[in-house]
């Protein structure tokens, strides 16, 4: 009928204003109320629009949630990185500026003494800023998808001794032990650099929060896998932080006394996955940690 | 055992799920029925519709009859999978014989769903008989 | 205006190159690696009359320390100067601090900035 035609029309129009700004004061009770089957059709459906606006809404604030707490861990990483950066870059400029002034205003002579020691420390500097570059870059590699894997037949094992005998003085000032349970030699065809790289990670790691605790390495050779693993008795991590510590720009150490971007983990384990392999950790407070790479042996 | 009228999700059991997946059958060449669930969630639309996408397997055409008798107005998370779902299969679908009875909001629900997916071919019911002899015109 | 200078930073190698540097120009410097042991040494008696102080460092941070120095009348006069990698921020001048050095700087610029607040025999 012509004028109960209109009042819908009125009606719509209203419950549509009112979705237009959030608001929906249609319920299934007043839908059922209705006498007529098309009205309930139509107020049924503008009531659905609602809900899905809604819905829509939300699923965007959380994304924007997301986003957020991102952004926030860029910039915290940002700073972090930047502050890292920037301090060796201080030392090393007021280093040189040191013996740059006592050439001039004291002679060579003057030099002698201190020499070694400036120079010693200004190396060290350039081998952080080297470490940290290198890091960044990996890190925009990684996130940019353009990780590439050479491999060649090699023995894991070699690898890891060579990475060891590098390490042999370090682990040594730091007063740990470090002793390798070989068993057998693990052949595959390996991104030797990489499997370098991650295990100089968890090594370094071992080293740092290893409380100068004997620290042991173990390889095998397990059907078509090859498998690794570092094993210290430092300062462990909490239940809670295990799967966090893999994550990008995080850290569990409680504190940044120990330096770092907090980004080795997440680049080992992003180069482990990229090699079809699988990285992870048991742990116990107090009592140290064990992290263990598995990858294919034939890629 | 029943389903009830309550939400099921991934938790329930292998044997709910069996029973969830009773509910959808063939009912001869290239005609299928599916007799919804009271309360519907993504998990039971996911389980139905895997379902009836198992049985109509290499049919390039099929119709089936949706059963919406007892059915509580989905909520808008169900919807948007409903949507999903029947995008998915809508390619093949020669007809849907919806059966509502007098329920105008569920009827509702089915137009958007249909409006929203483009299905072409859609029909109302108070009963299965009817849905089913449209389906097999369709299927003609 | 005295010669003493504290340096709060938790980078070894760059706190014994600013000790060396103000050493070299006259100045007393006295090193520690935390807030917190900067605290205690305070605590224990020493005045210097200009503070170095390090942002970003574990457990008690740079904003933490200027927190702890604003609490106490002898610490919050010690004027501060920050040592920051951090370029934005107009926190970045709480007091007791005086003046930021941005990292990296260098010798002239870190040489003037200590003038101010210290004097080198």
């Amino acid at each position: 009928m012509h004028s109960d035609d209109a009042s819908l029309a009125e009606r719509v129009l209203q419950h549509i204003a009112e979705i237009g700004s959030g608001k929906c004061s249609i319920t299934d009770a007043s839908i059922a109320a209705e006498q007529d089957a098309s009205a309930q059709e139509i107020l049924a459906g503008l009531l659905m629009l609602h809900e899905d606006l809604q819905y829509s809404q939300q699923r965007q604030s959380s994304l924007l949630d997301d986003l957020r707490a991102a952004i926030r861990a860029r910039d915290e990483f940002l700073s972090v990185a930047s502050h890292e950066l920037r301090t060796p870059i201080t030392t090393l400029t007021l280093q040189l500026d040191g013996l740059f002034r006592m050439l001039q205003q004291q002679g060579p002579q003057a030099l002698q003494e201190t020499l070694s020691r400036r120079l010693e420390v200004t190396r060290r500097q350039v081998d952080r800023l080297t470490a940290l570059v290198a890091a960044l870059i990996d890190v925009s590699r990684i996130t940019s998808g353009r990780v590439q894997l050479s491999r060649q037949l090699a023995d894991l094992v070699e690898v890891i001794r060579l990475v060891l005998e590098r390490f042999g003085d370090e682990a040594l000032r730091g007063g740990s032990g470090l002793r390798f349970e070989r068993n057998g030699p693990v052949w595959g065809n390996f991104d030797v650099s990489r499997v370098d790289q991650v295990f100089t990670n968890l090594l370094s790691n071992a080293i740092r929060y290893g409380r100068g605790r004997p620290i042991v390495i173990g390889t095998v050779s397990d059907g078509d896998k090859a498998r690794f693993w570092v094993e210290d008795q430092g300062i462990g991590i909490a239940p809670e932080h295990q799967h966090r510590i893999f994550q990008q720009y995080e850290r569990a150490a409680p504190s940044t006394n120990y330096g770092g971007l907090g980004l080795g983990l997440w680049i080992s384990r992003q180069l482990v996955e990229a090699m079809g392999g699988t990285i992870s950790v048991r742990s116990e407070v107090d009592a140290g940690s064990v992290f263990t790479v598995e990858i294919p042996r034939n890629g | 055992m029943t389903i009830e009228a309550r939400p099921y999700g991934t938790d329930a059991s292998l044997n709910e799920r069996d029973y969830l997946r009773e509910r959808v059958w063939r009912v001869e060449d290239r005609l299928f029925m599916l007799k919804e669930v009271p309360v519907q969630t993504p998990f039971t639309l996911d389980v139905l519709f895997d379902r009836l996408e198992e049985l109509a397997a290499g049919l390039d055409r099929f119709a089936y009859v949706v059963d919406l008798t007892g059915v509580e107005r989905p909520d808008a998370k169900a919807r948007e999978k409903l949507r999903q779902r029947a995008g998915e299969i809508n390619p093949r679908l020669a007809h849907v014989g919806v059966v509502v009875g007098t329920n105008a909001v569920i009827r509702a629900v089915a137009k958007l769903a249909a409006f929203a997916v483009g299905f072409r071919s859609i029909s109302f019911h108070r009963s299965v008989d009817g849905a089913m002899e449209a389906c097999r015109r369709a299927l003609r | 205006m005295t010669g003493k200078i504290l340096i709060i930073d938790d980078d070894d190698d760059l706190r014994e190159t600013l000790q060396l540097l103000l050493d070299d120009s006259g100045y007393g410097v006295t090193t520690v690696g935390t807030g917190q042991a900067a605290l205690e040494q305070l605590k224990a008696g020493a005045r210097p009359s200009l503070i170095l102080l390090d942002l970003m460092m574990p457990e008690m941070n740079g904003w933490q320390f200027l927190e702890r120095a604003r609490a106490d009348s002898v610490l919050g006069s010690i004027p501060v100067v920050i040592m920051t990698a951090r370029r934005k921020g107009a926190d970045l001048l709480p007091a007791p601090s005086k003046q930021v050095l941005h990292k990296p700087f260098d010798t002239a610029r870190l040489l003037s900035t200590v003038a101010r607040y210290a004097v080198g025999h």
